[in-house]
């Protein structure tokens, strides 16, 4: 199977190709093992998620489409979700990982990147956002909190928390390199 | 949709209002287009905090035969312009050619029963028999996984001129003839969350049909 482009598998996926599911695979495999392993950190967990992944978005026909942007950012998105599904469900198997998250005092997430660059680039963007919008964004988006659970766990109505969330990713949409549908 | 498109890129939904969303944005290109937006910059804070690994071989090649799994069932029904096709075409290729092509169906059968019997091995499942509706039904059975959702026919006749039909909310999908298993004929698909039953149908007839059960 020769390399496609990206407008190409995204083109074979819409139209159900059979060979459109593995060949996107093949192509962001490092991108979508990756991220569910960041996730769920574990190698076994990482492939189940996966795997189940991309097999429910291909037994949904219609859950891609062209206007949504990349194949690669939402089959990465897909799969993150799924991660965080799980990640969820296995605190909630235990009932320690969950009440444990939500009985933290408060403090600064300490963000793990490697490259300083990087580093500096995120902690620039985050800084521009308001507190309380940056405060649910790092609980949803590093410690995969649901916005029930960022709700409780700050004491705040749950409109609130789903207004500062949303504002939270808007803003940072701007604060972002955030790179354009077809460089992608 | 409003603030629930930033709150599916975040991974803050709960799984049925996730399920919601996807199911929106599948029929709305306005709502699809701002899901994009919002999932880049999720995407672009993966790129500054996720480190990129290489993928394990192993999960290719899985992803690859379950893919195969549930894409080719549909194409199992008989077509006259195909068989018509693969005659001629082994009148000319010979013997050889016939053997390669049965390697080939051999290794589709064990990738798929690999997956079927791996994701019974290792899920929890219920197990329920066809009502038949007509007396040249086959006996039949359908195994119903948990978690992922599923599902694995097993007709007692490897002769049954028949299709299975999955029933989902919004309509129904026909998965073609369950395929020859020595005495059996099974069909096994890898994911099917949706599915409230299923219908064994000659044509139009309802041979038999099966709910779906509830979990405990």
């Amino acid at each position: 199977m020769g390399e496609m482009r990206d407008d190409e598998l995204a083109a074979d996926f819409v139209a159900r190709r059979p060979e459109a599911l593995e060949a996107a695979y093949r192509a962001y495999a490092s991108t979508l093992y990756s991220v569910a392993r960041h996730v769920l950190g574990s190698d076994s967990d990482a492939q189940d998620c996966v795997h189940d992944a991309l097999l429910r978005v291909w037994g949904r026909p219609g859950t891609y489409r062209p206007e949504r942007g990349s194949l690669r950012t939402f089959l990465s998105v897909c799969v993150r979700n799924e991660a965080i599904g799980r990640k969820r469900e296995a605190a909630r198997h235990f009932h320690i990982e969950q009440r444990a998250a939500l009985a933290e005092p408060e403090q600064p997430y300490e963000i793990e990147i490697e490259d300083p660059v990087d580093r500096a680039r995120l902690h620039e963007a985050l800084a521009k956002l308001p507190s309380e919008q940056r405060q649910a964004l790092e609980l949803a988006y590093f410690r995969y909190l649901s916005h029930t659970q960022i709700a409780e766990k700050l004491g705040v109505p749950l409109g609130t928390i789903k207004s500062r969330l949303a504002m939270g990713l808007r803003k940072l949409q701007n604060a972002l390199p955030v790179p354009s549908a077809s460089t992608l | 949709m409003g603030e629930a498109i930033e709150l599916y890129a975040l991974g803050a939904l709960g799984r049925d209002e996730a399920r919601e969303v996807e199911d929106h944005a599948a029929v709305c290109a306005d709502c699809s287009r701002l899901l994009g937006e919002a999932e880049r910059t999720v995407f672009a804070l993966d790129e500054l905090t996720v480190p990129q690994l290489e993928a394990p071989p192993e999960l290719g090649a899985r992803i690859a035969a379950s893919s195969r799994v549930v894409v080719p069932l549909r194409s199992r029904r008989p077509n006259v312009a195909l068989w018509a096709a693969l005659a001629a075409g082994l009148l000319v290729a010979g013997f050889g050619a016939t053997v390669t092509h049965e390697i080939r169906n051999d290794r589709a059968t064990i990738a798929a029963d690999d997956l079927a019997f791996s994701s019974i091995a290792v899920s929890h499942f219920l197990h329920t028999t066809f009502t038949k509706r007509s007396p040249d039904a086959p006996t039949a059975k359908v195994l119903w996984g948990k978690t992922p959702h599923w599902f694995y026919v097993i007709v007692d006749s490897a002769s049954c001129d028949c299709n299975v039909v999955e029933i989902t909310s919004s309509g129904e999908r026909d998965l073609g003839p369950p395929a020859p298993r020595g005495n059996t004929a099974t069909i096994f698909v890898a994911d099917a969350p949706d599915a409230k039953g299923l219908e064994l149908r000659t044509g139009t007839r309802v041979l038999a049909s099966v709910q779906r059960p509830m979990s405990p």
